[in-house]
C-alpha cells in the first residue's frame, strides 16, 4: 500500500496537536492516518467482527472514500456493504449525536432508525439504481447536543461503484442548514406581521391581525396569547391568539394582576422582562404543537412594549419550539415580535383617536338634522289629523254660515301652509342627511317646463298679467329628478307671481355655456331685490325687509331649498335684480348625467306628465288673487296678528303627500249589500269595481285588469271556480291574485278553493280587518312577485340580448367561430366561414365529436380540457386535418385557433367560443418563400460577389459563402451591423454613415471603400444595397452586393496614364510639324512664293485641327474615366470672350460681334471656358456658310453670367436638339459635307454642368441655332 | 550675336531640330540632349544660361531635375522652362520651380518669346 502524498504527521483541527502514526501500523493503515477521534477509533476497532472485514482486506475503493472522509472537514458518513455498515468522520460526530461512537461499524438501518423510514428509499435508489441523490434542508430532529433539536441538512448520497461492477456502497455528504432555514422564516414572519398590521385601525384589528399574522410561523411559535393591560381594573384581558383555540384553559379571558395565573403577567408588567415558565405542557392538557409532533413544554411571556403616548402595554405569551433551546437567537426574535406588535397597537391606537375625534363632530351634525327631521314629523302628524276635519267642513259649505265658512276656508289655508313649510323643513334634513333619493331621468326639459309653467297661467292672467314662455331646443340629453325640477320651477314662478303686481312672467329654456348646459331662466317685472339682500338670498330663513308682495305668507325658506335642488342636479342658481323693476332667477344645468352618482340614474324617462299636486301651486296662487280681489285676506290676517310676518318673503312650497293611483280591486257578488258593504270596507284604499256574477267579472277583468279579484263562490251565469279557471287560462289573467269569499265553512272548502287555483279563501262571515288584511297581504304578494318577475325577465332579455347580439357580431365576423355548450360541448352556433370548414354540413346541435368526426382524439381533448378547467387555449399553425368538403377525404390545413371558455352569472363554464382562423395559405405561402429564399442563398453563395441580406433595419442577418471565405468570419462575428469592422479603419464612419442614411431613407445604397481580407490585406469594392418592398412598399428586407473593384480600379489607373502618354506621343511629333512648317514658312515669307505660302498657311490649319482633335479625343476618354481635370481660378469674363473671339475671327470671314459686357470677375476654369465659347464659335461659322455674322450676347445678373452665340445657319431639328449634347452626335442628314467628329458639343455641356451651369439650344431649321450658356458668378 | 547659351532636353528629335534652328538664328549656343541620363555633368561642364526641359524625357524627368537643380544653390539661379503637352503641365512646372512652361504643341514664335524672355 503506498502512501503518496499524505505525511506521515497530520494535524487534527479539533486538538491541534500532532497524531503519530500508530508505531507498527503496516502499509494497511496508512490511509487511515490522521482523522481525529474517528481516525483513530476506525484505527483501533476490530473490524474483523463486523461484515466489512479486517482493515487488509479492505477493497482499494473502501480505503480511498474512507481516506477521502477523515481529511474532510464537512460531516460525512459512509455505508459500506448491502448493510450500509457506516463509517464516519469528526465533523458527523454532531449529526449522529447520542448515538457515538456506538455507530460506528453499525448498520445504517440501525443508527438510523428514528429517521429511517425517511432516509430508506433514497439510500435504496443509491444502491439498487446507482444514482446519487440530493435532498435539500431535510429536517432531522437530532439529538446534537443533548435534547431533541430541529435540524436541517442538506444530503447528497452518491453511489460508489465496485469494480466488480454494481454498487459497493454509498458516501454521504452533509451540509448543516439548520441557521438558514430558522433565519429565513423568522425573517419572513416579521415581514408579514409588519405587513398585514400596517393597515389595523383599531387596537382591536391591530391585535387580531397580529395575532392572525403569527399564526405563519408554527414552528417558533407553536401558539401565542396577547393580553393588553387593562390598568383601570388593574387586570389583563385577551385580545388576540394564535393557533390556540380561545376556549382553551390555558387562554383565560381576563386576569387579574393580583389573581394566581400560570402566565406571570404581574411580573412581566412590573418588572418589564421577559419570564419563562417552565413545563407548561404539564399545566395544560392538550396544548397546541404548532407544526410539530409534540406540545412546547417552555413558554415564555414577554412585555409588549408601548411606545408613544398612543401606546398600550400587554403581554405576549409564547409557547416555545420544543425543539430548540431558547438561547439569544430566540430570544432575540421573539422580542421583535413582540416590539413590532406594539407599535402596531401604538400607530393603530393613534388612529383610532383622530378617527374618533371626527366622528365625534360628525355625530354633533347628525344629531342637529335628525332633530329637525323629528321635529317636522311631530308638526306633520296632527296637522294631517287637523286638515281632515276642516276639509270635511268646508265640503259642507251649505250647511256654514259665509261667515263660518270663510273662516273655515282661512283656516285650511294656513293649515295647508304650515303643512308645506313642516314638508319643506323635512326635505332640508332629508337632503342633509343625504338621504334625498334622487331619480335622474332623460327628460324633454322645455315641454315639461312650458306644462309647469301654462298651470300658472290663468292666476297670472286673472291678476292682469301675461305670462310669457319661450323654449328652445335642447341638444343633448337632460337629467332631472321630475319632482325635484317641478319644485324648482314653481318655487320660483310662484315667487314672481307674488313679488310682481302688473307686468309680465317670462320663463325660457335655453341652451347654455357651449352648449354643455341648458338654463332655465324666470324673469318678472316686480318689485326687484335690493343689492344689499342679493348676497344673502339663498341663505335659509332669511328675509328681505320692506318689499311689497302680492301675499305675506312665506317661510324665508323656498329659495334655499330650490338652491339644494340645484346643487343636487350639479347646477347653479343666479339672481339678478334692479330695485323696483323685476328680477330674473337663473338655474343652469350641465347636459348629460357624467356629473350626478350612476346608481341615481335612469336611462328610461318615465312620462312627464305633470302630477296632480302641482295644481295646489297654481291654486294657491289663484287664491292669492281672489283674496286680493275680496281683501278678506289681509283683513283676516291683520286680525289674527300675523302681520309681524309681513317681512318674511320668500315662499317655500314643499312636498305634499303624493296621491298614488289606487290599486284596483274587483268585486264579483250576486249579493247587492254584500257588494256594497265590501265596497265600503275597501274604497279608502282602494278603487273598486263590483259586478253581479262571475261572467261579468271575467269580462271586467279582460277589459281593464284590476289588481285584484274578489269573488264569490255561488253566483249565477259563471260561478267562482268557472271564474276562476277562466282567469287562470288568459294570459293577461292568469297572475291576478283572487281571493275565494264563500259562505261554506268546513276545511274541505278552502282546499276545494285553493285546489282550484285560488290564491287564499275568506269564509262569510269575515271580518273587515280581516279581509283588510288578506287583500293588503295578497297585493303585496303579487307586487312583489310582479316585481320580481319583470326582474328576472329583463335580466333574461337583457342575456339573450346580449346573447343575440355577441351571435349576431359572430355571424358576420369575417373568421370562423362557432359556439360549443354544455358538457359535450353541443354545437350552438356555427358561423358561415365555420360553416364554410366543415361543407356546410349540419352540425348545429350536434356534439362537438359528432359534428366534426374527422377531428383526432388529441385535438378533441383540448376542447374538453378548456371545458374542464376553465383555461383558454390558443395556438398558432395548428395542423387539424378536415373534411372541407364533405367527401370523407381529410385536407390539413393550419389553423390560428383561439378557445375561450364562456361563463354563466355564476362563473360556471357553460361552453366554449371558438375562433378559428384558416392560416393555410399564409403558411404555405411562407414555406414557398423559406423555399425561394434557400435556393436563393443557394444561388447566391455560388456568384463572384459578396452579397448579404437585411432587415428592415439595415442589420445584416444572412451573407453568402463568398462573404466568409473572403473575409474569413463567421456569422456570430457579423451579425447586425458587424460587418462594418470589416470596412478600412479610415473610411468605416463614412461609410457607416451613408449607410445609415440611406436605410433610413429606404434609398438604393451605393458605395466604395476597402473590406479587409482574411489575409488582412484592404480590397476595393464597389457596394450596393436596394430595398425589397412588400406589395404594400413597405421595404421589409435589404439586398446587398460587393463586388471587387481592385481590378478595375487598377485598369483605371493604368488608363488615366495612357491617356498621359497618348496625349504626350501624340502632340510631340505635332509640334515638330508645327515648327517645321513655320521654319518653312519664314522662308517662303522671305522668297516672295506666294502659292507657296498659300500652301503652308493651309497645313497650318490643318495642324490646328488635328490638334484639337487630340486634345478633344483625349478630353472625352477623360470624361469617360471621370477624370476631367480643372484649373479653378478667378478671371475677367469679358477679357475670355474677347480672346475666343479674336483667336477665330482670323479663321473666317463671318463677322463676329459681341454685345453687351459681364463687367465681372468669374471663378471657373479659363481654359476649359474659353474651349467651349470656341467650339460654339467654331459650330456657329461652320454650319452657317451662307451667313455673313455670327451674334454673341453676353449678359449677367446678380449671380450668374450668361453667353449666346447665334448664328443665321442651317439650324437643327427639334426632334434632334436633344441629342447634340451627345457624344459622337452629329447632325447628319442636314449636316452633310460637315466635317467634325461630334464630340466638340458633348465635351462643353460637361465642361459647363461642372461649371454648375447649362449649356442650352434654340433653334430651327433653316434659321439658324442659338446656343446659349448660363453658370454662376461664384459657384458653390 | 550674344553669348548665351540654351540647353535643351527632348527626346524627340525634330523638336531638338527645331530648336536648334530658331534658337541658333537668334544667336543662342545650343545644347541638346536626348535624354537625361548626363544632364547634371552637361550642365557642371557647359553652364547654360537657360534650360528647356521636357517634363516626360527619358531617364530623369524634367520635374525632378528642376526640383534638384533649384535645391542646388550654384544652379537655381539658371532660369528653367519646361514644355510638355500634358494637360496639368503648368502647375507641374510651377510647383517644381520652373521659370516658365511651353505648351506642346508650340509655335516657334512661342519659342522665341519665351527665350528671349530669360535671356
Amino acid at each position: 500500500m503506498e502512501n503518496k502524498g499524505i505525511p506521515s504527521t497530520i494535524y487534527d483541527d479539533n486538538k491541534k496537536e500532532p497524531v503519530k502514526d500508530q508505531p507498527g501500523d503496516t502499509g494497511a493503515y496508512n490511509f487511515l492516518a490522521g482523522g481525529g477521534v474517528m481516525g483513530e477509533r476506525i484505527r483501533s476497532k476490530d473490524w474483523s467482527k463486523t461484515p466489512l472485514g479486517p482493515v487488509e482486506e479492505w477493497p482499494q475503493n473502501l480505503q480511498t472514500i474512507v481516506r477521502i472522509m477523515l481529511t474532510s472537514r464537512q460531516p460525512i458518513w459512509i455505508g459500506w456493504g448491502p448493510e450500509l455498515i457506516k463509517l464516519y468522520n469528526d465533523p458527523y460526530i454532531s449529526i449522529v449525536g447520542g448515538k457515538h461512537p456506538e455507530a460506528l461499524g453499525q448498520p445504517a438501518s440501525v443508527v438510523w432508525q428514528d429517521i429511517w423510514h425517511d432516509i430508506e428509499p433514497m439510500l435504496q435508489q443509491v444502491m439498487e439504481k446507482d444514482e446519487g441523490t440530493y435532498v435539500e434542508s431535510q429536517l432531522l430532529i437530532m439529538e446534537r447536543y443533548g435534547y431533541a433539536e430541529e435540524t436541517y441538512y442538506t444530503f447528497s448520497y452518491n453511489p460508489v461503484p465496485s469494480p466488480q461492477g454494481g454498487v459497493a456502497g454509498m458516501i454521504c455528504t452533509n451540509t448543516d442548514d439548520t441557521r438558514r432555514v430558522i433565519g429565513e422564516r423568522q425573517l419572513a414572519l416579521l415581514r408579514s406581521l409588519t405587513a398585514e398590521t400596517v393597515d389595523a385601525r383599531t387596537i382591536e384589528d391591530a391585535c387580531f391581525l397580529a395575532a392572525r399574522s403569527l399564526t405563519y410561523n408554527r414552528h417558533d411559535l407553536p401558539f401565542a396569547l396577547l393580553y393588553l393591560l387593562d390598568t383601570a381594573r388593574n387586570e389583563v384581558y385577551l385580545a388576540g391568539t394564535s393557533n390556540i383555540e380561545k376556549n382553551h384553559p390555558a387562554v383565560p379571558e381576563r386576569v387579574s394582576l393580583e389573581a394566581d395565573s400560570v402566565w406571570p403577567f404581574l411580573e412581566v408588567s412590573q418588572t418589564g422582562r421577559p419570564v419563562i415558565i417552565e413545563n407548561v405542557d404539564k399545566h395544560f392538557e392538550g396544548l397546541p404543537t404548532g407544526a410539530w409532533q409534540r406540545p412546547p413544554s417552555q413558554a415564555v411571556a414577554v412585555p409588549i412594549p408601548h411606545s408613544g403616548e398612543t401606546g398600550k402595554p400587554g403581554v405576549l405569551v409564547i409557547g416555545l419550539n420544543p425543539y430548540r433551546k431558547f438561547d439569544e437567537g430566540y430570544q432575540g426574535f421573539i422580542n421583535l415580535v413582540a416590539g413590532q406588535i406594539g407599535s402596531s397597537i401604538s400607530n393603530a391606537l393613534a388612529y383610532e383617536e383622530e378617527r374618533r375625534r371626527a366622528e365625534a363632530l360628525a355625530e354633533i351634525d347628525r344629531a342637529k338634522t335628525l332633530f329637525f327631521s323629528n321635529v317636522s314629523h311631530e308638526f306633520r302628524t296632527p296637522l294631517t289629523l287637523m286638515l281632515g276635519p276642516i276639509e270635511d267642513t268646508l265640503a259642507e259649505k251649505d250647511k256654514l254660515t259665509s261667515e263660518q265658512f270663510q273662516r273655515a276656508e282661512i283656516l285650511h289655508r294656513n293649515a295647508l301652509r304650515l303643512l308645506r313649510l313642516v314638508n319643506a323643513l323635512l326635505e332640508f334634513s332629508r337632503i342633509e342627511a343625504g338621504r334625498v333619493q334622487a331619480r335622474f331621468e332623460p327628460t324633454d326639459l322645455a315641454t315639461i317646463t312650458a306644462d309647469l309653467a301654462s298651470s300658472f297661467r290663468s292666476a297670472i292672467e286673472k291678476a292682469g298679467m301675461e305670462l310669457t314662455v319661450e323654449t328652445a331646443i335642447i341638444e343633448g340629453p337632460v337629467y332631472v329628478d321630475h319632482e325635484m325640477w317641478e319644485k324648482i320651477v314653481l318655487n320660483l314662478l310662484s315667487n314672481a307671481f307674488k313679488y310682481t303686481l302688473q307686468g309680465q312672467i317670462k320663463v325660457r329654456v335655453t341652451p347654455a355655456g357651449e352648449g354643455n348646459a341648458v338654463e332655465l331662466s324666470v324673469t318678472d317685472s316686480g318689485v326687484g331685490i335690493p343689492e344689499n339682500e342679493m348676497p344673502h338670498l339663498f341663505e335659509r330663513f332669511h328675509r328681505v325687509e320692506g318689499v311689497a308682495g302680492r301675499t305675506i305668507e312665506g317661510t324665508g325658506i323656498g329659495l334655499a331649498l330650490v338652491q339644494e335642488l340645484v346643487k343636487l342636479h350639479g347646477g347653479s342658481i343666479q339672481v339678478s335684480s334692479v330695485l323696483g323693476q323685476g328680477s330674473t332667477f337663473t338655474v343652469t344645468i350641465p347636459l348629460g348625467s357624467n356629473h350626478l352618482p350612476p346608481q341615481q340614474v335612469a336611462e328610461t324617462g318615465t312620462t312627464s306628465s305633470i302630477r296632480s299636486r302641482l295644481n295646489s301651486y297654481a291654486q294657491e296662487a289663484l287664491g292669492w288673487v281672489e283674496e286680493a280681489e275680496t281683501s278678506l285676506a289681509s283683513e283676516w290676517v291683520d286680525t289674527v296678528g300675523f302681520g309681524g310676518e309681513l317681512e318674511d318673503n320668500f315662499e317655500g312650497v314643499g312636498a305634499e303627500k303624493e296621491i298614488p293611483t289606487l290599486p284596483r280591486i274587483l268585486l264579483a257578488d250576486d249579493n247587492a249589500d254584500m257588494r256594497q258593504y265590501v265596497r265600503r270596507l275597501l274604497s279608502e284604499k282602494y278603487t273598486v269595481e263590483a259586478v253581479s256574477d262571475g261572467q261579468a267579472a271575467l269580462e271586467a277583468a279582460r277589459r281593464n285588469r284590476p289588481d285584484l279579484i274578489l269573488s264569490d263562490v255561488m253566483m249565477p251565469r259563471l260561478d267562482g271556480f268557472g271564474l276562476l279557471k277562466a282567469l287562470r287560462t288568459g294570459d293577461d289573467t292568469r297572475t291576478i291574485p283572487v281571493i275565494m269569499l264563500s259562505a261554506r265553512a268546513g276545511e274541505e272548502a278552502s282546499v276545494e278553493g285553493l285546489n282550484a287555483g285560488a290564491d287564499d279563501y275568506l269564509t262569510k262571515p269575515f271580518s273587515a280587518r280581516e279581509l283588510l288584511a288578506r287583500v293588503a297581504a295578497h297585493l303585496e304578494l303579487a307586487r312583489v312577485r310582479r316585481e320580481s318577475e319583470a326582474a328576472i325577465q329583463r335580466s333574461r332579455d337583457e342575456a339573450e340580448r346580449q346573447r343575440q347580439q355577441l351571435y349576431r357580431t359572430f355571424m358576420q365576423a369575417p373568421v370562423a367561430i362557432s359556439v360549443l355548450r354544455g358538457e359535450d360541448l353541443v354545437v350552438d352556433l356555427s358561423n358561415p366561414v365555420n360553416q364554410r370548414m366543415v361543407a356546410n354540413r349540419a352540425i348545429i346541435g350536434k356534439p362537438l365529436k359528432e359534428a366534426y368526426p374527422e377531428i383526432p382524439p388529441e385535438t378533441l381533448e383540448i376542447f374538453y380540457r378548456v371545458y374542464r378547467t376553465g383555461q383558454p387555449y390558443s395556438a398558432r399553425e395548428l395542423l387539424t386535418p378536415l373534411d372541407l368538403n364533405n367527401t370523407g377525404e381529410l385536407t390539413q390545413r393550419y389553423w390560428n385557433v383561439a378557445y375561450e371558455p364562456m361563463r354563466s352569472e355564476t362563473d360556471q363554464v357553460e361552453g366554449i367560443i371558438t375562433v378559428s382562423v384558416d392560416v393555410t395559405s399564409e403558411v404555405l405561402a411562407r414555406q414557398i418563400i423559406e423555399e425561394s429564399e434557400e435556393r436563393f442563398r443557394t444561388l447566391a453563395d455560388n456568384i463572384s460577389q459578396l452579397t448579404w441580406m437585411a432587415d428592415e433595419d439595415g442589420d445584416i442577418y444572412w451573407f453568402n459563402q463568398r462573404w466568409y471565405d473572403f473575409t474569413g468570419t463567421t456569422m456570430a462575428d457579423m451579425a447586425g451591423q458587424g460587418w462594418q469592422q470589416m470596412i478600412q479603419p479610415e473610411q468605416a464612419e463614412r461609410v457607416k454613415e451613408k449607410f445609415t442614411f440611406h436605410i433610413q431613407a429606404g434609398k438604393d445604397w451605393e458605395d466604395t471603400f476597402q473590406i479587409c481580407g482574411k489575409d488582412g490585406n484592404y480590397s476595393w469594392f464597389l457596394s450596393r444595397a436596394i430595398p425589397i418592398r412588400d406589395k404594400n412598399g413597405k421595404i421589409y428586407r435589404w439586398f446587398g452586393t460587393n463586388t471587387d473593384i481592385t481590378e478595375r480600379l487598377e485598369l483605371e489607373k493604368r488608363r488615366d496614364e495612357f491617356i498621359g502618354i497618348a496625349s504626350h506621343e501624340l502632340k510631340t511629333p505635332l509640334t515638330s510639324i508645327k515648327g517645321y512648317n513655320q521654319l518653312l514658312e519664314r522662308i517662303v515669307r522671305d522668297s516672295g512664293n506666294e502659292k507657296a505660302k498659300l500652301y503652308l498657311t493651309k497645313a497650318n490649319v490643318y495642324i490646328g485641327r488635328l490638334n484639337s482633335l487630340i486634345a478633344d479625343l483625349l478630353d472625352v476618354s477623360r470624361i469617360q474615366a471621370g477624370r476631367l481635370d480643372f484649373n479653378i481660378g478667378e478671371f475677367d469674363f469679358d477679357d475670355l470672350v474677347k480672346e475666343a473671339v479674336e483667336s477665330i475671327q482670323p479663321t473666317t470671314n463671318h463677322e463676329l460681334k459681341v454685345n453687351g459686357k459681364a463687367e465681372t470677375l468669374v471663378t471657373g476654369d479659363r481654359n476649359r471656358l474659353e474651349q467651349v465659347i470656341t467650339n460654339l464659335l467654331t459650330n456657329a461659322v461652320k454650319y452657317s456658310p451662307q451667313a455673313s455674322e455670327v451674334l454673341i450676347r453676353v449678359t449677367r445678373d446678380d449671380a450668374n453670367v450668361e453667353l449666346e452665340v447665334q448664328d443665321f445657319g442651317i439650324g437643327i431639328a427639334r426632334d434632334k436638339q436633344n441629342k447634340i449634347f451627345d457624344r459622337f452626335y452629329r447632325v447628319e442628314s442636314s449636316a452633310k459635307g460637315f466635317s467634325g467628329l461630334g464630340i466638340g458639343l458633348f465635351i462643353s455641356s460637361e465642361i459647363i454642368k461642372r461649371h454648375q451651369g447649362e449649356l442650352a439650344v434654340e433653334s430651327e431649321e433653316g434659321q439658324g441655332s442659338t446656343f446659349s450658356f448660363t453658370i454662376p458668378i461664384s459657384p458653390d | 550675336m550674344n553669348n548665351k547659351s540654351v540647353l535643351i532636353c527632348e527626346d524627340d528629335e525634330g523638336i531638338i531640330d527645331i530648336a536648334q534652328i530658331v534658337l541658333s538664328d537668334k544667336g543662342y549656343s545650343v545644347i541638346c540632349l536626348v535624354n537625361s541620363y548626363n544632364i547634371y555633368s552637361v550642365i557642371e561642364a557647359k553652364k547654360p544660361d537657360l534650360l528647356i526641359l521636357d517634363l516626360w524625357i527619358s531617364g530623369t524627368s524634367g520635374e525632378e531635375i528642376t526640383r534638384t537643380l533649384k535645391a542646388d544653390s550654384t544652379k537655381k539661379h539658371i532660369p528653367v522652362i519646361i514644355m510638355s503637352a500634358h494637360k496639368n503641365g503648368p502647375a507641374i512646372a510651377r510647383e517644381a520651380g520652373a521659370e516658365g512652361f511651353l505648351r506642346k504643341p508650340f509655335d516657334i514664335n512661342e519659342l522665341e518669346e519665351i527665350v528671349e524672355q530669360f535671356l
